[in-house]
C-alpha cells in the first residue's frame, strides 16, 4: 500500500481485488478505472482511483495464478470492498478457470463480486442494453460483460458492483 | 446450487446454446433448481429486450403446462403433485424430463428474443 503513498489517517480507502486468467486483461481494467498504475515486478497490477479529497478506491490485480489457492484470502477479504474476475468471454478455457476459482470464492469469502466476461470490441449479436446491467448470481455476486477497447465500459461495471453494496447498506 | 453452475447455465443462455450437455451430469433437484434460476433470467432477458411490450403470458405460452406433460405422460397423480415436484424422490427421471424439456424450450425462446441462432 505503501506503493502509492497513501495517508491513511487522512483518506478512506476502499480496496477491490481484481483476478482472472490474465494479467493483461487485469491491468487493461484497472487502467481503466484509475488515474494511477503501477506494475511490480511480480506480475501485480496497483491502481488507485481518487473519488474526492477524502475517498479513494485500491485496486489490487493479483496476477495469474493456478486458483489463487496460495492467496491470502483470510487475512484480504475482510478489509476488501468486494473482487472483479476478469476473462476473454469467448474463451471456453479461460471461463472454466474463473467457474472453478469462483466457486472456491464463495466458500472463502462473503464479499461482494462480479464476474467480468471480456467482449473486446467484437460485435455482440445481442443487443448491449441486454447486459450492460448485468445478471444477478445472488445477492451479492453478478455477471456482467465488458468491453475492454471501450474505457467508460469499466465504470459500468464498477456501478454494478457499488450498487450491490449499496444494496446492502443497513 | 453454486455460482459456477449458475453462471454456466446463464452463459449458455446468452450464447444460444442448449443445455442439454450441462444437465447430463446433474440429478433432478439440482435440475429443479436450475430452472428456477433461468426462469428469473428469463423474465429478466425478456424484460430488457422486450420493454413495455413484454408479456409473461406470451412466455408461458411457448413452454408446456403441468397439465399437458401429465397428460402426456400418462401420469395419474394429482396434478398438484406434478406442480409441486412431489415425485421427485419416488421418480425422479419423469421430474428430470419435465425440466429438460421446459429448459429446452425456456433457451430457444430466449434465443429467439435476443435475435441469436438456437445451438443444440
Amino acid at each position: 500500500m505503501s506503493i502509492l503513498s497513501v495517508q491513511k489517517d487522512t483518506h478512506r480507502i476502499g480496496e477491490i481485488i481484481v483476478a482472472g486468467p490474465s494479467l493483461p486483461l487485469q491491468k487493461r481494467f484497472i487502467t481503466h478505472l484509475c488515474n494511477e498504475v503501477v506494475i511490480t515486478s511480480n506480475s501485480t497490477v496497483f491502481g488507485r482511483s481518487k473519488i474526492t479529497d477524502e475517498l479513494q478506491l485500491f485496486f489490487y490485480g493479483i496476477g495469474e495464478k493456478d486458483l489463487y489457492m496460495d492467496f491470502a484470502w483470510d487475512l484480504v477479504a475482510p478489509k476488501m470492498l468486494g473482487y472483479v474476475l476478469v476473462y476473454n468471454w469467448f474463451e471456453g478455457k479461460d471461463f472454466t478457470s474463473v467457474q472453478q476459482l469462483l466457486n472456491i470464492l464463495s466458500n472463502l469469502v462473503d464479499s461482494h463480486g462480479i464476474v467480468v466476461g471480456d467482449i473486446a470490441g467484437i460485435p455482440m449479436t445481442i443487443d448491449r442494453s441486454v447486459y450492460e446491467s448485468g445478471f444477478s448470481l445472488s445477492s451479492k455476486l453478478y455477471l456482467s460483460l465488458w468491453d475492454s477497447t471501450d474505457k467508460t465500459n469499466a465504470k459500468n461495471v464498477l456501478k454494478i458492483l457499488i450498487d450491490s453494496l449499496i444494496n446492502h447498506l443497513e | 446450487m453454486n455460482s459456477g453452475t449458475q453462471m454456466q447455465f446463464l452463459r449458455y443462455l446468452l450464447m444460444g446454446q442448449s443445455p442439454a450437455t450441462l444437465l447430463d451430469s446433474m440429478d433432478a433437484a439440482d435440475i429443479a433448481q436450475i430452472y428456477d434460476f433461468i426462469w428469473e433470467k428469463a423474465l429478466e432477458i425478456g424484460i430488457r429486450v422486450k420493454g413495455e411490450h413484454f408479456s409473461q403470458a406470451d412466455m408461458l405460452k411457448r413452454l408446456k403446462t403441468a397439465e399437458q406433460y401429465k397428460l402426456e405422460t400418462g401420469c395419474k397423480e394429482p396434478l398438484q403433485r406434478c406442480i409441486a415436484n412431489e415425485c421427485i424422490l419416488l421418480n425422479a427421471d419423469c421430474v428430470r424430463k419435465k425440466y429438460d424439456d421446459q429448459l429446452d424450450r425456456l433457451y430457444r425462446l430466449i434465443a429467439d428474443y435476443l435475435g441469436i441462432e438456437y445451438r443444440m
